[in-house]
């Protein structure tokens, strides 16, 4: 049987691979190479005559063991042979001297060596710092907070001052000439650009596309002098506010040497943090987790008091949002018959988020470092009358690892020089990738019938192969926007 | 015989035909007084002359145009035997036994084919009610699933509802098929010598609410039918049957298979028959959803019969976080039949999940396969677990509670574990929320089976929520949990000050299944000005977990006017998702497609028409 032929339970599983949710799946076609059709044969039945073990016929008869194993007589295994036959000769192919080959194969395969990866992986790496440990990483961003004494421990004042509230129009006239504002946003997809631009190069060639998750991270720094000349004093009845947020859509899209693109919609993460200065207003945290619809995480509100400090993570296994799917095309049949096309599809990986965030009326330090890992096997077998079989298995991960956006804003006194800090920094410790996708094809040798039946052969090509994973590891961002404020 | 199926049912004769000759066919019978006018209880049976072809068709098209079809047959011509026995004011029982095959072609090795043969022979009874409807097939013993399979696919075509009222010529009834319940559309055609014609002219499957449970790329069936009956009014069943009931399975828009089954009973004569019929032990109903979990569940058992427990103890033991995935999940797969199992003992199990470090991948893959398997068994283990946790450190519950709130059927010693957490001093109140959040969930999946007790913890979460004074805490609950029973305590925040909350409300009803909220939906987009434009996002995300409602197609120009790409492109993907079910909804798409060519949300709309195959 015609190699690609056997291809529709890749189709079927593709469908499968999407999740219909509130991220929408898109699935977008994969452009067909040009196979030459080889030009139909005509169709030559199998006789008894065919039927010999050991130079001697067989009788109708006689019992022989099918593809499965089932036992069944040769007349019975002939006329079986005689339907496939009749098939795949229209095709231009013949089980007389069957040669399913890759060079069938509608779709490009799509084949990456050990080496090829390994040289991409130095291009993509090249020059990049190592990631910091996550405490590494808290010091940087928290390193200035022993030591930051804006007003040196924030006070504590239960009253709620409003003195912005009631500053006339050429007061805020006047302080608007000394409030300064910071803002720095990163969009991910630019920061992943090194891993994507090169998988992208060397799947690209053979039409299979990938894409990563989209994000962004905004650091804000909003200061406002205090009216008066006690800077340092005075500040907690400001309205001036630091802000991290990190914004995380987990998702991937890619088509992996299958001839669709689909996008797995995984996660959505929120986490934004708000620091103000004015004793009289409330810090913000905002940390919202959503998975498939379900909300795992939800801490938002103002908190109390001046300080917090605050640190969490949490994990789900994908396999226990999704329930395995066996999937039989004839979805209205309650009974699978000899020809079915079964397919079963098991998604694995997780999804988790940690943060870990300090705030004072200073400003805000905030580390979040959403996690995932989605991989993906695909089992499916297409079986025609017991006598041919073909189908795809394989597994494949996806994507693995983590993402570690930081970020720290605020106000510090430098050696005597007021600062507005804004920091931001976004480290990746991620794979891509791995594995192997293969097309089967399981044939009688009816030249050969000395296995209990005509002798099965099988074939295999691969449609995916990356025997080893992209990665893309170390520090994609580390940036430092602040400024000295010429505050006397 | 031979001659007559070779006149009368030449296999590839359409509907129409089939009605001429049957009828005339009939009429020669009927003159020559073969048709007695009615059956009475007792042996006396009708005598038709049956013939059923079954195509099972695979689209391989929808991988290439250039990949022929292929497809399996299975035809039955023969003659039936129905007997009506008795009956109530609801029912008639009626006895069904194939009398002789003339033909019977099935892809199945001989064997089965005898076994088919021979299950047809003996017969079946099935229920049919009062209006047609058939509600329950039953067999003598179980039978051969092919065997089961012909029958039911036989009978859906005997069914049939008559309207008494003369003066409509159109109606409309509910019918089970055995993949379905759907809204058949009947209508009276004429009446011959007191022989009146009813024709089926549509199947349509009614929406249904989503699951909870994320689905899938959307598969779902469409029918194409042309059912004509004749009856005699005096009679219990039909006179004549024929025409096809042709389902179309589709993947998203692409049609992946097809099951095109036609059908012709023709009476032949009133007969005595006197095959047995009582002592069923084996019935199904026509609509039997779990025919197809009782199938996996006997493939899970196949596998777990093939697993010794030590060799897989050992297995779990040798995870480490270097394991390959493919092994982890292989593994995975055998303790998921496993804990299925009630055969094995779980001791060994229970000690390596407690022993492991929750943050390895030994620990989530045995919570993984707890979740999934879900049996008493196993949510014993994880009350174990939390247990344990709430002594040692209960900062490790954050590793085993979000999980648990996905498991379904919670038993309710897990659902009370899950409640004394809240009361525990030990456990950070921070931690609280996500219990809360877990317990929301738990609620959800309490109700797919047990609402009274969905409804009670959705009341004992919104007293626990009410004095924390959380809106968007309460909301995220209460959305997980998606009852009836906790609208009213979202209601309010509707119309609250802050717009997070209020667009965390709307979001919050994604689950619940009363047509009040299609109600609020509808009012807040009609009165809401476009500038609050995350109201609309909330509402629009929420609808993905809805069936489809014709007020989204009515929002279709005041968001293509809005100046939001991302909320156009939102819509976009929302009237994609309902496109599959609701088919106009697909000139909408294209009509995005050809208005906003240079813009992102035409070339989404013109990706996803290409990828439709549209």
């Amino acid at each position: 049987m015609k190699t690609k032929f056997l291809l529709l339970p890749v189709a079927m599983l593709l469908a499968q691979l999407s999740i219909a949710q509130n991220d929408k799946p898109v699935i977008v076609n994969r452009a067909p190479g040009s196979v030459a059709l080889k030009t139909p044969l005509a169709f030559k039945r199998f006789e008894l005559a065919d039927a010999k073990k050991d130079g001697k016929n067989l009788k109708a008869t006689d019992k022989i063991k099918t593809a499965s194993g089932k036992e069944i007589t040769v007349e019975d295994y002939l006329s079986r042979v005689n339907e496939v036959e009749q098939e795949i000769s229209k095709r231009g192919y013949t089980l007389r001297n069957y040669e399913p080959g890759a060079s069938s194969l509608k779709y490009k395969p799509v084949k990456l060596a050990n080496t090829d990866i390994d040289r991409l992986n130095l291009q993509i790496n090249s020059g990049r710092k190592a990631p910091l440990s996550q405490q590494q990483r808290l010091n940087f961003l928290f390193k200035k907070k022993a030591t930051s004494t804006a007003s040196g421990t924030a006070k504590t004042i239960n009253t709620p001052v409003t003195v912005q509230s009631k500053i006339n129009t050429d007061q805020l006239s006047a302080l608007k000439k000394v409030e300064k504002k910071i803002e720095e946003e990163v969009s991910i997809v630019e920061l992943l650009k090194p891993l994507t631009d090169r998988i992208q190069e060397s799947i690209g060639a053979d039409g299979a596309k990938f894409n990563l998750a989209n994000a962004s991270l905004k650091v804000t720094s909003h200061a406002i002098r205090p009216l008066g000349s006690d800077i340092e004093n005075n500040m907690t009845s400001t309205l001036s506010e630091y802000r991290v947020a990190v914004n995380f859509n987990a998702n991937i899209s890619g088509s992996f040497g299958l001839p669709f693109n689909i996008t797995i919609p995984m996660a959505t993460m929120k986490g934004e943090f708000t620091a103000r200065a004015n004793t009289g207003q409330r810090h913000e945290r905002k940390v919202v987790v959503n998975l498939m619809g379900r909300s795992f995480f939800n801490k938002t509100g103002a908190i109390s008091g001046d300080s917090f400090s605050e640190e969490d993570e949490e994990e789900l296994q994908l396999s226990e949002l999704l329930a395995n799917r066996s999937f039989s095309s004839i979805s209205f049949m309650d009974w699978l018959p000899s020809m079915g096309i079964n397919t079963s599809f098991t998604m694995g990986g997780s999804v988790g988020c940690s943060y870990h965030v300090e705030m004072d009326r200073n400003g805000v330090s905030a580390f979040i470092g959403p996690t995932y890992g989605t991989t993906v096997r695909v089992s499916a077998s297409y079986g025609y009358r017991d006598v041919i079989e073909g189908g795809i298995e394989g597994i494949v991960t996806l994507l693995k690892g983590g993402i570690g956006f930081g970020g720290s804003a605020g106000l510090e006194k430098q050696e005597g020089v007021w600062r507005l800090k804004n920091l931001s920094s976004v480290e990746a410790t991620l794979e891509a990738l791995k594995g192997e996708i293969n097309l089967f094809v399981r044939y009688p040798d009816l030249s050969n019938w000395s296995c209990w039946g005509p002798c099965i052969t099988k074939k295999t090509f691969p449609l995916f192969e990356t025997p080893t994973a992209f990665r893309l590891t170390g520090t994609l961002l580390e940036s430092d926007k602040g400024v000295n404020l010429n505050w006397q | 015989m031979t001659a007559y199926f070779r006149r009368l049912m030449t296999s590839q004769l359409r509907p129409s035909l089939f009605v001429g000759l049957s009828l005339f066919f009939l009429s020669v019978k009927a003159q020559n007084g073969l048709i007695t006018a009615s059956l009475l209880p007792g042996k006396k049976a009708w005598e038709y002359a049956v013939v059923f072809n079954s195509q099972i068709k695979t689209n391989l098209s929808f991988f290439s145009e250039a990949i022929a079809d292929t497809q399996l047959t299975v035809s039955l011509k023969g003659l039936l035997s129905l007997r009506p026995q008795h009956g109530d004011r609801e029912f008639t029982h009626i006895c069904a036994r194939i009398l002789a095959i003339d033909e019977l072609r099935l892809p199945a090795p001989s064997a089965v084919i005898n076994e088919v043969k021979q299950g047809l022979l003996e017969g079946f009874c099935f229920l049919q009610k009062r209006k047609g409807g058939i509600d329950s097939i039953f067999f003598r013993y179980p039978p051969a699933d092919a065997t089961e399979h012909i029958v039911v696919q036989l009978a859906e075509a005997l069914q049939y509802y008559n309207n008494p009222n003369q003066s409509l010529t159109k109606w409309s009834k509910v019918i089970g098929l055995s993949d379905g319940r759907l809204q058949a559309d009947f209508r009276r055609v004429d009446s011959v010598r007191g022989l009146s014609r009813l024709t089926l002219d549509s199947l349509v499957a009614p929406q249904i609410r989503p699951s909870r449970q994320v689905e899938l790329l959307p598969q779902y069936t469409r029918y194409r039918t042309r059912l004509n009956y004749v009856l005699d009014s005096s009679s219990t069943l039909p006179v004549v049957v024929d025409g096809f009931i042709d389902r179309e399975s589709h993947i998203s828009h692409r049609v992946a298979s097809k099951l095109l089954n036609s059908y012709s009973f023709v009476l032949v004569k009133s007969i005595v028959d006197t095959g047995i019929c009582t002592g069923h032990i084996y019935s199904r109903a026509l609509f039997y959803p779990e025919r197809m979990t009782e199938l996996r569940d006997r493939q899970q058992k196949a596998r777990a019969d093939k697993i010794k427990p030590a060799d897989l103890e050992a297995a779990l033991r040798s995870i480490t976080d270097s394991t390959s995935e493919q092994l982890q999940m292989n593994i995975g797969d055998d303790l998921k039949a496993f804990l299925a199992s009630t055969k094995f003992s779980l001791s060994a199990i229970e000690e390596i999940l407690l022993s492991s470090d929750p943050r390895g991948a030994k620990f989530k893959l045995i919570r993984s396969a707890l979740i999934h398997a879900a049996t008493p068994e196993s949510q014993d283990m994880l009350v174990k677990l939390i247990r344990q946790y709430r002594l040692r450190d209960p900062s490790l519950l954050r590793f085993v509670v979000p999980s648990v709130g996905l498991i379904a059927k919670p038993e309710y010693n897990l659902q009370t574990e899950m409640l004394e957490l809240l009361t525990d001093k030990r456990v950070e109140s921070d931690r609280r929320g996500t219990i809360l959040l877990a317990l929301g969930n738990m609620a959800g999946q309490v109700s797919e089976t047990n609402l009274a007790r969905a409804d009670s913890l959705v009341g004992r979460l919104t007293d626990l929520l009410q004095p924390v004074n959380d809106p968007m805490l309460l909301l995220a609950v209460l959305g997980n949990a998606g009852t009836k029973s906790a609208l009213p305590s979202i209601l309010p925040y509707l119309k609250d000050s802050s717009a997070d909350i209020r667009s965390m409300a709307y979001y919050a009803l994604r689950f619940i299944d009363d047509p009040a909220v299609e109600e609020i939906f509808r009012g807040a987009l009609q009165d809401i000005s476009f500038s609050d434009n995350h109201i609309i996002a909330a509402i629009l995300e929420a609808s993905f977990y809805r069936p489809y409602q014709p007020a989204i197609s009515l929002l279709f120009e005041p968001i293509m006017k809005n100046s939001d790409e991302s909320l156009k492109l939102f819509y976009l993907q929302l009237i994609c998702h309902h496109s599959y079910r609701e088919a106009p909804l697909i000139e909408l798409i294209d009509q995005v497609r050809k208005q906003y060519v240079h813009t992102a949300v035409g070339a989404a709309a013109e990706a996803f028409m290409v990828t439709a195959g549209l």
